[in-house]
């Protein structure tokens, strides 16, 4: 038995003294309003409608109850808002500050078709952390070790010019013994790859290989490095879409294979599991991770 | 002497022999001093203790230099037990270790405790060497003449040496320091004493920057004295 639709035919047909009206108000045929009440009242074991007279009139039992009937009826109808409000309540959600503004407004939009709602908050790979920790956000795309990625972005060198070998070795940067004090080319680490699972393999590279320390350098941001990049031979450490976006040219690296790895980190671990679940392939444009396998 | 046997790379001469071989002291003092070979250098480390060296060049008023042990000492470092795709940790460690004072938790590093010695003190060996001193003059002759003979030329050689000079040294290796100290003698007479004792911050094994960027520098300061 449906107790809180019998309880809100009663109510309504009580207020409105007519089973046909009060029927319309509940938005069932009166057939059903009459059956919920009658079924109400023989669990109940009392009448609560006077039926020998016309119109709908109360029982004393039936006065009785319809207090408490209305508080259940009111108090069913808030939690319904309540219901319709939490789910509009944004997901604030830390996204690394590479995203751009087209892929980000994508994965909200179709965010809205799964039923979330999502606020971003742009942040450097260990601020996300520390966000999602001290619950200043509800969910954070953070740095996952490569085993254990959900999202994974190989990472290549670009480069301002088109360079005709296939694949980039960092080797090829390193001077020649009759090279004289030249102006070397450098290889940029952007701020998002400041982790040492990119950056401490690719500083090891560089030492094997024998360049300078100095060319193989974290900037400070995204947009420095891109300048450097723009204006002379140096490379940037990026995914293939990053370098697509900045106008450079990509190519594999020859050494090692670099990968971006990226888990959801949650302070409910349910958020993390939805956004997961629903928002997987949105999430992975926003990175720029091609499929399961890239 | 029995073979040194060694197969990992960087020694030479003996310490790579895998038979037996009788050799001369006046050869083990060859291939000790032109191609840093170790085993011979212990060989006659136990005829001359490092104690006994230490005493000799103090009292030929040379105190700079200090030899406190002999070279298989000198080469079981932390580099030794690690295998070579791993032996870049010993460098992390050699150059992370390092103590307040010029101490270091690698004793071998330790100034305090290892061979030691400071560039001047290289250089007033090699000044006694070449110019009248209290080394016999025969002793020096054959020091001088080893050092011609050093087949270690990949550093400093290649900036000092041409058909108009000649380049005399000793190079020193161990983990991410690199030393030389030689002599460069011009045909019109000019002689110029070098030394150059580095230690990098880059935790790789094979460096040739760096053995490039040393012979610049000793290149480029050698030339600013000729031209005084």
């Amino acid at each position: 038995m449906d107790v809180l639709g019998a309880w809100r035919a009663f109510v309504n047909v009580s207020e409105r003294g007519s089973f046909t009206e009060g029927a319309a108000a509940t938005r069932v045929p009166q057939s059903v309003a009459s059956r919920r009440i009658a079924a109400l009242e023989k669990h109940l074991g009392e009448r609560l409608f006077d039926r020998s007279s016309r119109g709908a009139m109360l029982t004393q039992f039936g006065r009785d109850m319809l207090p408490s009937a209305k508080r259940l009826v009111h108090l069913a109808d808030d939690m319904e808002h309540e219901a319709e409000r939490a789910k509009l309540s944004p997901l604030r959600l830390a996204v690394p500050d590479i995203c751009t503004v087209r892929d980000l407004a994508r994965l909200d939009a179709e965010a809205r078709r799964n039923g979330i709602y999502l606020d971003f908050h742009a942040a450097p790979p260990a601020e996300r952390a520390e966000l999602v920790r001290s619950r200043e956000v509800r969910a954070a795309l953070t740095v996952a070790s490569p085993s254990d990625a959900v999202w994974s972005v190989r990472l290549g060198l670009a480069g301002a010019t088109d360079r005709l070998a296939e694949t980039v070795y960092v080797e090829t940067l390193r001077a020649g013994r009759a090279a004289q004090s030249s102006r070397r080319s450098r290889i940029w680490i952007q701020p998002e790859d400041d982790v040492p699972h990119i950056r401490d393999r690719m500083f090891r590279t560089r030492d094997a290989v024998g360049l300078q320390p100095a060319q193989v350098t974290v900037s400070t941001t995204l947009t420095a490095a891109t300048a450097e990049v723009l204006g002379s031979t140096d490379l940037l450490l990026c995914s293939v879409r990053q370098a697509e976006e900045l106008g450079l040219h990509w190519r594999p690296v020859g050494e090692i294979r670099l990968v971006r790895s990226f888990g959801v980190s949650a302070a409910v671990g349910d958020d993390a599991e939805r956004i997961q679940a629903r928002l997987w392939h949105a999430i992975a444009r926003c990175l720029g991770a091609r499929d399961r396998d890239a | 002497m029995r073979p040194g046997g060694i197969t990992t790379p960087g020694p030479t001469g003996l310490s790579r022999f895998r038979h037996p071989a009788r050799i001369a002291i006046d050869d083990l003092l060859y291939l000790s001093t032109a191609l840093s070979d170790s085993t011979a250098a212990d060989a006659l480390f136990a005829l001359t203790p490092p104690a006994e060296v230490s005493a000799v060049l103090h009292g030929l008023g040379l105190r700079g230099i200090t030899v406190r042990h002999t070279m298989q000492e000198l080469v079981e470092t932390p580099a030794e037990r690690l295998d070579s795709a791993d032996v870049h940790l010993a460098y992390v460690l050699a150059i992370e270790a390092g103590t307040a004072g010029r101490g270091h938790r690698i004793p071998q590093l330790d100034v305090t405790r290892a061979n030691s010695g400071s560039a001047r003190a290289f250089i007033e060996l090699l000044q006694a060497l070449w110019t009248p001193s209290p080394i016999d003059s025969g002793v020096a002759e054959r020091v001088r003449t080893l050092m011609a003979t050093n087949l270690l030329r990949h550093r400093l050689a290649p900036d000092f040496s041409s058909d108009a000079s000649r380049w005399s040294s000793k190079t020193g290796t161990l983990l991410n320091l690199r030393h030389e100290v030689g002599v460069v003698e011009h045909a019109d007479g000019q002689v110029f004493g070098v030394a150059v004792l580095t230690e990098s911050r880059v935790p790789a094994v094979s460096q040739p920057g760096a053995e490039a960027l040393m012979a610049q520098v000793a290149r480029t300061l050698r030339d600013r004295l000729r031209h005084l």
